[in-house]
């Protein structure tokens, strides 16, 4: 990894970084009108439609506004996720939708996804240039659209690929830490961020810590008063996760929590930690300025995480330990919902191991998927020859940052694939491993071309590097770019060519869409037929969802909301495996077996509407 | 002795033939696919040939099972069968079968198909295509004509719950759509379509009333007939659970004197129809009962048949 870049090639890539940004962001703009409302985002919408009032209150009354009772009323509202990304919808709508009448409101919340989303090919392209060299990361960073699943979830105001850009800017900034004087602020402040948008983000400590000792270690281990330093460094820490272990022991869980307060040994140990922290890395830069910038992200991480993750969250402000834990004991005990996976029905644990990884290569386009094996696998023989001196006589050792990124490839994964963790919403929960895998895919893509530049140039010799580059590379886009474009707005039913793509993963009993958003298939047909008043069942539609359908002017709005088949005229179902029992219901009220309508994507049935006889 | 250069190289150039040769295959696969779906048309087409076609009794297979769309087009009197596990159905109550095959579907499974449809089937007349589809009518030889179901003959039944056989505790009373509610009791019974295992079927949704209790429904006058037929499944998701409170459900068929004919348990984690299959049964009452110790999540779908003799191939 280059500390130091040409200048003139730093002011390219930072234009080619920027463009990357402009065309992910135009893109999803320009597509997201015919996406649906998936479940969990219009609990997002209505969340930041609450947050918004409130941020409004503050600013005609911040005294009574700050106040916790005012605080409860608008921010219990979805308590289970942290605030930053549905403030940011909040304010975006208030400014855009409310306040300049610009676009619809859905548009207004899902502006900032876009903006957070496009985040990630900039990243990418960052992190993969300055790994494997300016090719590699453009073609890392343009495939990670071209994955079907992760253009349809960069639509949503939802959390999944935030969460994704945050930690992807996180590991990015923390790299950027060990090479730049002041890059520990940002590495804190970006982890501060990753934790105020998603819960995945608390794992990434325990991720980045290791290189960040690691490293140390090696800096300082040539230097006694470094080496000292850094063992109080430690010791520090350590004392502090003992100090705590042992009030856990001592108080149990409920006095724990209980006496967690601003005066309070629990916070005197923090304070005395990060402080003492603090003090060891002052100490430190004296000896080892390299040794200093290994460490200091991580305390940089304890003071602003929190900081950052409490300030931009105000249900915290008066009750920030008991509402913490109450967020975080929910998803440690989360529900699990039923998944249909090569044709069994996953109901509860233990969830197959091999989930995740199988998944993956259903879902991933096949010659993206393939070279993010080959760069895996790659990196992956780096590494260990890092620590497997007889290794290199076959190849070189990684780079810790290509250690890094190999381990963060693998982390979202690895924990989604824990047989109890509940496994449910496709893909999207180990997003956080998808850039990261975009990268390897980059090295090997980039490699590839290399390769083929060589063995074609001895026949034809004008033929360029740049050019087999970009061949290889529209070669290995264009695949995903065609699925990408031939399902949307359909994402969550995708499956690639080793599925024999959506008809082929029916065939193999995989799940074909989830949580609603399909529904935009079969609006246009229900407003065309529907008798004034019709009284409608979306089933598996939330009422928030159908609300946001009839004002964002996608369902027509004399159209009544029936909660079951009971007292509708008109359903529309879900076809899930789960749900059949729920057709049936449709079946039984309506008195008749035979659809008036569908939505079928590449012959599979996603949405079928019924008419009661 | 392979050198690490050596090796090196290997990989790179297995890599840079690998890469691009997927992604022709990719574009080839995209390409290729819409002309291995049916239009609009080809399935308006194929409804048309079922309907100038049909018989009564007269049902329309799916291959692949999740082939769906052809619902959509095929005419209403004709029941189109396609769920998980359907190119196994017996099909007992069809004498003809319509299979809607689209063969040319990635992962169709064809070969599996046929094992499992062909057995005791004859065609009747030649395949027809229509774009990718393909029709073709088959004698069902596994057709065995119904001459009594309880799921049909509900209405005309009586209804009680006993503590044991023959003591009787409550009299259930019709409920207005065709089944029956049980004053004092949790029991009911009636007429649904439900699920059992995928399969979606027209059967007597059947709740124990608890403890050593049983529902009894009394249908007078069954038909003597080749074979007495019960089935039986646990509907909705608690048919998958296996949690330690759940206890079994049986569910029998008992003659006019109270002597079982034929009968059931479903344990807990027991999913799909379990069947009971009797020679029999002589003409006169028939009497079907539920009973589960602990009634919470033990609801049946259930159906017992008096069927005539197996059609042959």
């Amino acid at each position: 990894m280059s500390d130091a870049p040409d200048p003139g090639d730093d002011r390219l890539d930072r234009r080619i970084g920027r463009a990357l940004f402009a065309a992910a962001f135009l893109s999803l703009l320009l597509t997201q009108q015919s996406v649906g409302f998936t479940r969990d985002e219009s609990v997002y919408f209505l969340a930041a439609e609450h947050y918004g009032a409130w941020y409004q209150s503050l600013l005609s009354g911040p005294v009574t506004a700050t106040q916790d009772a005012a605080i409860v009323a608008r921010w219990r509202v979805n308590a289970e996720h942290p605030a930053l990304m549905k403030t940011l919808f909040a304010w975006s709508e208030l400014v855009l939708h409310r306040g300049l009448g610009i676009g619809s409101p859905a548009l207004g919340f899902r502006l900032p996804a876009f903006a957070v989303a496009a985040l990630i090919p900039l990243l990418v392209f960052h992190l993969g240039r300055r790994l494997y060299g300016r090719p590699a990361g453009l073609f890392a960073a343009v495939s990670f659209f071209c994955v079907p699943r992760q253009f349809f979830h960069g639509h949503l105001a939802c959390f999944d690929i935030p969460v994704a850009a945050m930690w992807l800017l996180t590991v990015y900034a923390f790299v950027r830490a060990h090479q730049t004087p002041r890059g520990w602020v940002w590495a804190g402040a970006a982890w501060g961020l990753a934790i105020a948008t998603k819960h995945n983000a608390f794992f990434l400590p325990l991720v980045l810590a290791p290189f960040s000792l690691w490293r140390a270690h090696r800096l300082t281990r040539h230097s006694p008063e470094a080496d000292r330093v850094f063992q109080r460094y430690v010791a520090v820490h350590a004392a502090a996760v003992g100090l705590y272990g042992l009030l856990f022991i001592v108080l149990g869980e409920e006095q724990f929590k209980a006496r967690f307060l601003a005066l309070s040994p629990h916070v005197a140990i923090y304070l005395a930690a990060v402080g003492a922290g603090a003090w060891c890395l002052h100490q430190l830069r004296r000896h080892s300025e390299d040794a200093f910038r290994a460490l200091a992200p991580l305390t940089s991480m304890a003071v602003l995480g929190p900081l950052l993750f409490v300030a931009t969250w105000p249900y915290l402000w008066h009750h920030p330990v008991d509402r913490t834990a109450a967020y975080l004991g929910y998803h440690a005990g989360h529900e699990h919902y039923t998944w249909f996976y090569l044709g069994r029905l996953l109901r509860q644990p233990p969830f197959p191991l091999a989930y995740v990884v199988v998944v993956t290569a259903l879902t991933v386009p096949v010659s993206l998927l393939l070279p993010m094996v080959a760069g895996f696998i790659s990196a992956g023989a780096r590494a260990l020859a890092s620590t497997w001196a007889r290794l290199r006589a076959w190849v070189p050792a990684a780079s810790w940052v290509e250690v890094l990124v190999l381990v963060n490839a693998v982390v979202s994964i690895a924990i989604i694939s824990h047989p109890q963790v509940p496994h449910f919403g496709g893909v999207k929960h180990w997003f956080p491993s998808m850039p990261f895998l975009a990268i390897l895919g980059g090295a090997a893509a980039d490699r590839s071309a290399r390769e083929l530049h060589a063995r074609l140039s001895r026949r034809w010799p004008k033929l360029t590097a740049r050019a087999v580059a970009a061949g290889l590379f529209a070669l290995l886009l264009s695949p995903g770019a065609w699925a990408t474009a031939r399902i949307h707005p359909y994402g969550t039913a995708y499956y690639s060519e080793l599925a024999g793509g959506l008809p082929g993963a029916a065939g193999l009993g995989m799940q074909r869409q989830f949580w609603s958003s399909h529904v935009t298939g079969v609006l246009p047909w229900i407003n065309q037929h529907a008798r004034p008043g019709e009284r409608l069942y979306l089933h598996e539609v939330r009422e928030e969802s159908f609300r946001d359908y009839q004002r964002n002017g996608m369902l027509r709005a004399d159209v009544v909301r029936a909660g079951g088949p009971q007292d509708a005229t008109m359903a529309a179902y879900q076809y899930h495996q789960e749900f059949r029992a729920q057709e049936l219901e449709i079946w039984q009220a309506f008195g008749t077996a035979h659809p008036a309508y569908g939505l079928y994507v590449d012959e599979t049935p996603q949405i079928v509407v019924y008419r009661r006889r | 002795m392979v050198s690490g250069d050596q090796l090196r190289g290997l990989a790179r150039r297995a890599e840079a033939v690998a890469l691009p040769a997927a992604a022709i295959l990719a574009l080839a696969f995209h390409a290729t696919l819409p002309s291995r779906l049916p239009e609009e048309a080809d399935h308006a087409a194929a409804a048309a040939a079922v309907a100038a076609g049909k018989q009564p009794g007269d049902v329309v297979l799916l291959h692949p099972w999740w082939t769906e769309r052809a619902r959509l087009f095929a005419p209403e009197d004709v029941p189109v069968v396609g769920y998980l596990g359907s190119d196994r159905a017996n099909l007992e109550q069809a004498p003809r079968i319509w299979l809607l095959s689209q063969p040319g579907l990635p992962h169709a499974g064809a070969g599996e198909f046929r094992d499992a449809f062909f057995p005791g089937r004859s065609p009747l007349g030649e395949e027809r295509r229509f774009g990718t589809l393909r029709l073709s009518l088959f004698r069902n030889g596994r057709f065995r004509p119904t001459l009594f179901s309880a799921a049909a003959a509900l209405a005309q039944a009586r209804a009680w719950v006993e503590s044991a056989p023959g003591v009787k505790r409550w009299e259930c009373v019709p409920d207005g759509r065709g089944g029956f509610q049980c004053p004092g009791s949790n029991a009911r019974a009636s007429v649904e379509w439900q699920e059992v295992r995928f399969e979606p079927r027209r059967c007597a949704h059947l709740s124990p009333p608890g403890g050593p209790d049983r529902l009894v429904l009394e249908f007078p006058a069954a038909p003597a007939a080749d074979r007495l037929s019960l089935e039986a499944g646990l509907i909705w998701e608690f048919a998958a659970y296996r949690n330690p409170h759940l206890r079994p459900v049986v569910v029998g068929v008992d003659d006019g004197a109270g002597a079982t004919l034929a009968q059931v348990t479903i344990n807990p984690g027991e999913e799909g129809y379990h069947r009971d299959l009797r020679p029999g049964p002589s003409a006169g009452p028939l009497r079907l009962w539920i009973r589960a110790e602990l009634a919470e999540s033990r609801e049946v779908c259930a159906d017992v048949l008096a069927q005539g003799p197996e059609a042959g191939p």
